[in-house]
């Protein structure tokens, strides 16, 4: 269970003579193991922050965040040190989470199609090479809740298919949460939702509620390309 | 969905089935999360370790790091040799200067790493805090100094003088740990101030280099008179070079040395440390 209690988060600059702004107001919620919630916000309004704030890469400025069950990090998020090989990056991972380092490659490679890059390093790889990496790495570990940033996938149409498959493995035994701009998503892989706007969180416990509010309050239209997107997985 | 997938996929998702976390059984939330950091440490030194090459060349990239005190103590021994012809203190000028540069080298280079640290902030997993980056840099950093250390005092007991092996390696070894923890709560106020300012970096290198000067590094600060005395007492550098120099020379005089004064200048530099970066933390822009 993740439970968030009167959680604020403000972002200063580099200057300490301007105020803080304050992103997220007053967020209060309990995340129970097998929910599956959808955080719907338009741009800006905070889904990241929220996301890194459930995982443990952000700590609140106040309020409290009681965290009695694993969360990932964002699926696909690109933490690979540049400096590392690939292979290398696969065992650090695994030695920061417990798992098996060899029986972690072996699935990467499998799964990703990344056995000609185990020797190079992070930063040469291409763009799709990084992103199956980071995606086969975040559904690869054994998490509580897993959660996404705005995709659930990467890659070609293949790969795709194969990381959607995953997600179905990953829905049965435990929680996401996929925070997201694109009702579409929200309604195809989640039962409950909540919307982000103006700082502060609303929670529904049916995501139908949860897209008519968001439509409700945030009107505008996805962009084109990442409405392809969506339309294709 | 499962039904559509391939005869090798399939294969994927068995073995994707076994991967368990051990740590998720454990019913003390204290002793999970404690599991949790030390996986997390030592991934990180793993990371260390790695970035500074690729797996063969690693022994040796550590070593160039240590190139850089050696040359400058066999310049200074080559130049004090050259124009004075008497070593500041004891039978070698060598043997001097390496008591000398050795404390002040662990300084610079435990608190040398704040543009690594800030680097790193982005680039890390949930599972370890920027603090645990901190600390991991400042400890490889350590371990590289002192396995330099042993080498080169055993090297200078063979080559140069026999007095190089200490005759209290306690106190060289309480000196050098205090340096590292004064560099620590350095290292983390000039995080901070980076965060304000980049031109800190710019200036960082000239006082750390200014700070060879009034260290004690090249002469003995007991024979200088007394009020350049008082004020190079108030470095807490220059009492734990005095206090290194304890371990190797038997008669080495220490008469304005003051442990309680490095003993709490390292601790309260830790403290405020610590203290900055707290409250500074929330001081990232953007993400």
């Amino acid at each position: 269970m993740i439970v968030l209690e009167n959680v604020n988060v403000d972002y200063r600059g580099y200057s300490l003579l301007k105020p803080p702004y304050r992103v997220l107001t007053g967020i209060n919620a309990v995340l129970r193991p097998g929910d599956h919630v959808a955080i719907l916000g338009g741009a800006g309004s905070g889904k990241t922050t929220l996301l890194r704030l459930l995982c443990g890469l952000k700590r609140p400025s106040s309020g409290r965040i009681i965290r009695e069950s694993s969360a990932s990090f964002p699926v696909g998020f690109g933490g690979a040190g540049g400096k590392m090989t690939v292979a290398q990056y696969i065992h650090f991972v695994a030695v920061c989470y417990a798992v098996d380092p060899k029986r972690l490659r072996d699935f990467a490679v499998e799964f990703a199609g990344i056995e000609k890059a185990l020797d190079r390093r992070n930063a040469h790889l291409e763009a799709d090479l990084k992103a199956r990496l980071n995606v086969v790495l975040g559904y690869a570990l054994p998490f509580d809740f897993y959660l996404f940033d705005n995709k659930v996938t990467a890659s070609d149409k293949s790969f795709q298919r194969k990381c959607l498959a995953l997600l179905e493995m990953r829905k049965r035994t435990s929680g996401i949460i996929l925070a997201t701009r694109e009702p579409r998503l929200a309604s195809r892989f989640c039962r409950s939702g909540g919307v982000l706007h103006n700082g502060r969180l609303t929670l529904f416990n049916h995501v139908e509620d949860a897209i008519t509010f968001y439509n409700s309050v945030s009107p505008t239209e996805p962009r084109t390309s990442e409405d392809a997107y969506y339309r294709a997985i | 969905m499962l039904t559509l997938l391939s005869k090798e996929f399939s294969s994927c998702a068995m073995s994707l089935s076994t991967f368990t976390d051990p740590r998720a059984h454990e019913r003390n939330a204290y002793v999970r999360g404690f599991r949790n950091w030390s996986a997390a440490l030592r991934a990180l030194i793993l990371r260390e370790i790695w970035r500074h090459g690729r797996t063969k060349w690693t022994m040796f990239t550590f070593a160039l790091q240590f190139l850089e005190p050696v040359g400058v103590i066999a310049a200074f021994g080559f130049i004090v040799y050259v124009l004075l012809r008497v070593p500041p203190y004891g039978p070698s000028t060598i043997l001097f200067h390496a008591t000398g540069i050795v404390p002040y080298y662990y300084f610079i280079r435990v608190s040398g790493r704040t543009r690594s640290f800030e680097v790193d902030r982005a680039n890390r997993l949930p599972c370890s805090d920027s603090l645990d980056d901190f600390l991991i840099l400042c400890f490889m950093d350590f371990i590289v100094m002192s396995v330099g250390t042993v080498i080169l005092f055993w090297g200078l007991s063979i080559f140069v003088s026999p007095l190089a092996i200490p005759i209290d390696p306690w106190a060289c070894v309480t000196s050098v740990v205090l340096v590292s923890i004064l560099a620590c709560g350095i290292n983390l106020v000039n995080a901070a101030i980076i965060h304000l300012t980049k031109a800190w970096v710019t200036i960082l290198i000239v006082l750390f280099r200014g700070l060879m000067l009034i260290s004690g590094v090249i002469f003995v600060v007991d024979f200088m008179p007394p009020n350049i005395r008082f004020w190079l007492n108030l470095n807490p550098l220059s009492h734990a070079i005095m206090w290194f120099r304890m371990g190797i020379y038997p008669h080495y005089p220490v008469h304005t040395l003051d442990k309680a004064y490095l003993v709490w200048f390292a601790l309260g530099s830790l403290v405020v440390g610590l203290a900055v970066e707290r409250a500074t933390r929330n001081f990232e822009d953007g993400q």
